[in-house]
């Protein structure tokens, strides 16, 4: 009964790593490997954030860049929040592109068909 | 005054079990938490300074997603599930094709990875994603 409070309490936690966001959903997903990603976060309001840390997006590139010189097999996994302007996204997309980081993922956790998408 | 001795009620629930139902709880919690964000769609950005390649327009289905989340195929509106039966009839007729998928800034996120998901659906290998200007219509 402990541990299950215990656990129950953990898995709000792991929300908590980065911006809230509400992902959007789908129907495709794949299963994206955790080794070898980083995650980018971005909340509604286009507050972007990498490792925890809320940066300006122009620093996407640096950041992006470093890590990929470490990890040339880097994903870049996208969690951004279903109501994000995409123009806020298509920024992001273009200085990873400037670091030549092309293995993105959009992450959305799937359901089954005829669950709610929106 | 007779005192009706009441038999001690047994159990009517069985205490037993909630162990039980506390240990698959406990298990659920656990698969649940490792599921859930590892799920999304990839996919491969063309790099910068990579060379332009040049597409015949008949090789290309261009994909608008509109402001309102309108979603038009070659300018024609469609409800957004049945981009993926569009879409894969289209690959059926062209193996070559690919898919231009332009969206618009102020459109939400979400409505862009729908589409996006159901390009997937259609196994579409060819995409290109895209910031959509209104002016080129």
């Amino acid at each position: 009964m402990l541990l299950m409070i215990f656990f129950m309490s953990t898995v709000i936690f792991r929300m908590d790593n980065g911006l809230p966001v509400s992902l959007p959903r789908s129907e495709a997903g794949q299963h994206v490997p955790r080794e070898n990603t980083v995650r980018i976060w971005i909340d509604a309001g286009g507050r972007v954030s990498i490792d925890d840390n809320i940066i300006d997006i122009s620093e996407i590139e640096p950041i992006i860049g470093a890590k990929l010189s470490r990890n040339p097999a880097l994903i870049v996994s996208f969690n951004t929040d279903r109501k994000c302007p995409y123009a806020v996204v298509s920024q992001a997309i273009d200085y990873l592109k400037d670091a030549n980081a092309v293995r993105v993922a959009f992450m959305a956790p799937r359901i089954e068909r005829g669950g709610s998408l929106d | 005054m007779r005192l009706v001795r009441r038999k001690r009620e047994s159990p009517e629930i069985p205490l037993a079990s909630t162990a039980d139902v506390a240990f698959l709880l406990l298990i659920f919690f656990i698969a649940t938490t490792v599921f859930s964000i590892d799920e999304g769609l990839p996919l491969i950005l063309p790099a910068r300074g990579a060379s332009v390649v040049k597409v015949s327009v008949k090789n290309v289905a261009r994909i608008v997603v509109h402001e309102d989340g309108a979603v038009t195929v070659d300018k024609k509106v469609v409800p957004v599930d049945s981009v993926s039966g569009i879409v894969r009839k289209m690959i059926a007729e062209n193996d070559k094709l690919v898919v231009s998928l332009e969206t618009h800034p102020r459109c939400r996120y979400g409505r862009m990875v729908r589409v996006l998901d159901q390009l997937k659906l259609a196994n579409a290998t060819r995409i290109s994603l895209r910031l959509y200007t209104p002016e080129t219509g």
